[in-house]
């Protein structure tokens, strides 16, 4: 499952076929981790200007990672397909980091309650 | 008006212009038949690696999947764990809270027979006291 946020920020705003690939990029993200058990969540922020710009944030737990995508690469579908997935498995590894680290903290409390 | 001598000759000047234009065309053809090989077997190629990356996406969308499944069930122990440690947490402080009362009842307690001993010890002395008056207050 995925909740999913797009927001323009900075005074230009963006060219509508810009955002239209954004919006479809979106729609890829959802598709990759539309199974999952875990709670995603995407932000994504546009810029206009001279040279488009979308920033995507993904959080998951406590893992978050935030990329920078430009037109040509919203636009190559199957590259940008491999973009958000190797991005997915970034954020599964902060998650499962961060529980791991969850864990050892309350192993560590636990230790000292025993003592 | 040409003769036909002439004209025979201009037909064969002609058809050999055309064999050389048909030479090149043909050597052309070779070479773009060439070119063309080299095309598709570029693109069998592509074909072939872009096949495999697609299999590879798939299989790294599965194992993502897994892992998705497993930190899922990971976190649902350390919720469990946490739950768990709350509940035991306030346990031990209901379990202080009670010894801490027991505690205080049984200092209490002491307190009052402490009292009560000397209570009786001095009531006892009392009535020894006045037993041994009356005794001797009899025998006179």
């Amino acid at each position: 499952m995925i909740e999913t946020t797009i927001t323009q920020s900075g005074t230009a705003p963006a060219p509508e076929d810009f955002l239209a690939l954004v919006v479809q990029a979106n729609d890829l993200l959802k598709t990759l981790v539309e199974s999952s058990n875990l709670a995603y969540q995407a932000t994504w922020q546009v810029r206009g200007g001279l040279v488009p710009q979308a920033s995507l944030k993904l959080t998951c737990l406590n893992g978050s990672r935030t990329i920078e995508l430009s037109e040509p690469q919203l636009r190559a579908k199957k590259s940008l397909e491999r973009t958000l997935e190797k991005l997915r498995w970034d954020i599964l590894g902060l998650a499962s980091a961060a529980l791991g680290r969850d864990i050892d903290r309350r192993l560590a409390a636990l230790a000292v309650e025993d003592e | 008006m040409a003769t036909p001598t002439e004209q025979i000759k201009e037909l064969r000047d002609t058809v050999a212009g055309c064999q050389t234009r048909l030479a090149v065309s043909e050597e052309r053809i070779l070479v773009l038949q060439e070119e063309c090989e080299k095309l598709t077997a570029q693109k069998a190629e592509s074909d072939a690696r872009q096949a495999k990356t697609e299999e590879k996406l798939a299989e790294s969308q599965k194992q993502a999947a897994v892992a998705e499944e497993q930190i899922a069930l990971l976190q649902a122990s350390v919720e469990k764990l946490t739950a768990r440690q709350e509940s035991a947490g306030e346990r031990q402080a209901r379990s202080k809270e009670r010894m801490a009362i027991n505690e205080k009842e049984a200092e209490k307690w002491s307190g009052r027979f402490w009292q009560i001993a000397l209570a009786v010890w001095t009531t006892a002395m009392g009535l020894l006291g006045a037993v041994s008056l009356a005794v001797l207050g009899f025998k006179r």
